[in-house]
């Protein structure tokens, strides 16, 4: 019980942070403070500290996400945190931060068989997977 | 993520007022890596044990243990390298790599502040990769203990979890070497020195293998050099090779004005003088130090605050940046109630000792 109250808060504060930095980045506003908006939105995410989670390698962030048994819903999601967030420091120029947090949500999809593509970004596929996530609760 | 060596800026104030306290930094004769190095340096590096000139015992064992690694095709045991600042201790870590043919990646202890820092470069190594950390006996404590494990395992502890449900999880790292380099290796905790595999000790260059490195140097800057003129440099490089090529391209930019070519001793000579490094590679402050000593303390013990405080220089300056190498030259010397002149600071400042007893 205990667990699912925390995945549900998890999967809406992460949505919610998603949600925010769309509706921000529709009024032009700077993709940097986006790109960190979606980062603070990850620091309490999973039970490892997320300024060491973010700094790791693609391949090291993936296993300790394995072995520390997060629950794989949570991961989909940090993935899509992970991919948007490539998108706002590609657009603020930070391209090789923006190609690490690409590389970082690639190898949590492939390890997670997650099936994770630039699609899922779309407005409506993010809604669709929300939702999805929330009714399953 | 830092993965650089942090080089502080170093603003050169031209105006600034001679008894002003010196930007140790921007002294001719510092042995501190500085911006005008940084360029030098790529350069004039040699690549291989072959071309590294000097340390001759340090380079025997370093072939011996990398031709024994790769033998065994595997990884070289960590190394430490030690000894004051510009012998080149960087250089010999960039050569271990090249000979063992690995990537080598750079940072140092400083600029590791967090675990994470840490966790970031040890992560995205690969097997077989050489990773230097410079200043490694600043590393802070919490960032050390992350190593341990890294250094004797191979692996990296994580943290999962908080409170009462913290765990550990361990990560495999691939296989690789640590060269460590530090100019104080008494700042180094115990538990650190214990995990290199093999410790190093630099010392200074003798004047003739000083005098090697400036006519390579010269060869590579295209510096048109006598051997008298190399020597001459050598011997006012207070035997550390990066002042030598400080001082050669000084000594270039002064020949190049005066129109002086190939740079005789002569040459060098007034060169030197004229940036004021004297005879023994000593320059205006490492003097002054002298000249209170022997005429206006008249040749008395003095106490480090009483030196620092008639050179408007902090005594931790003091104590690291010039007495080092006076010390070491025998111009002065640490007594029980300070510090003291010798015979030799006496002579080198043409005034006579005064009568022992």
């Amino acid at each position: 019980m205990l667990h699912r109250d925390y995945l549900v808060r998890m999967f809406s504060q992460l949505a919610a942070a998603i949600r925010e930095t769309i509706l921000r980045s529709r009024n032009n506003e700077d993709p940097e403070t986006l790109a960190d908006l979606l980062e603070d939105s990850l620091s309490n995410a999973t039970e490892i500290d997320g300024s060491l989670l973010l700094q790791l390698a693609p391949e090291s962030m993936a296993a300790m996400l394995q072995f520390s048994g997060t629950d794989p819903r949570l991961v989909a999601h940090v993935a899509r945190v992970l991919l948007l967030e490539a998108r706002y420091l590609d657009e603020a120029g930070h391209t090789t931060r923006a190609e690490l947090r690409r590389s970082q949500a690639q190898s949590l999809s492939d390890s997670f068989d997650l099936g994770l593509d630039e699609s899922c970004l779309d407005e409506k596929a993010l809604e669709e997977f929300f939702e999805s996530h929330q009714a399953e609760m | 993520m830092s993965d650089s060596v942090e080089i502080e800026n170093i603003i050169f104030d031209a105006s600034a007022e001679n008894d002003q306290p010196v930007d140790v930094s921007t002294r001719m004769c510092s042995v501190e890596l500085i911006e005008d190095d940084l360029s030098l340096d790529r350069s004039l590096r040699p690549k291989r044990l072959e071309d590294y000139l000097g340390q001759t015992k340090i380079k025997e064992s370093l072939s011996i243990l990398i031709e024994a690694a790769r033998e065994r095709h595997d990884v070289v045991d960590h190394i430490l390298f030690s000894g004051p600042p510009g012998l080149g201790k960087t250089t010999l870590a960039s050569v271990v790599a090249n000979e063992l043919g690995a990537r080598i990646k750079v940072t140092s202890g400083p600029a590791i502040e967090r675990t994470g820092d840490l966790a970031a470069i040890l992560t995205n190594l690969e097997e077989g990769d050489v990773l230097f950390i410079d200043e490694i006996h600043r590393l802070n404590r919490m960032v050390e203990e992350v190593l341990y494990p890294a250094l004797e395992d191979f692996a990296l502890d994580i943290v999962v979890g908080k409170g009462p449900a913290a765990r550990s999880i361990r990560l495999d790292l691939p296989r690789f070497t640590l060269i460590g380099a530090t100019t104080r290796t008494g700042l180094l905790t115990g538990p650190l020195r214990d995990r290199f595999g093999i410790a190093f000790r630099l010392n200074y260059y003798s004047p003739e293998e000083l005098a090697q490195i400036v006519r390579r140097s010269a060869m590579i800057l295209d510096v048109d050099i006598l051997e008298e003129g190399a020597l001459e440099i050598a011997r006012r490089s207070r035997g550390t090779p990066r002042l030598a090529n400080r001082l050669l391209k000084r000594v270039r930019d002064w020949a190049q004005v005066k129109a002086i070519s190939p740079i005789d001793e002569d040459c060098a000579a007034k060169a030197l003088a004229f940036f004021e490094v004297d005879s023994l590679g000593l320059d205006p402050v490492d003097n002054r130090i002298l000249e209170l000593l022997c005429v206006q303390f008249s040749g008395r013990p003095v106490g480090l605050s009483t030196l620092s405080s008639a050179l408007s220089e902090e005594s931790e300056t003091l104590e690291d940046v010039y007495e080092p190498y006076l010390l070491q030259q025998g111009l002065i010397v640490r007594t029980p109630k300070g510090r003291q002149a010798t015979e030799r600071a006496y002579y080198h400042l043409g005034l006579q000792p005064p009568e022992q007893g």
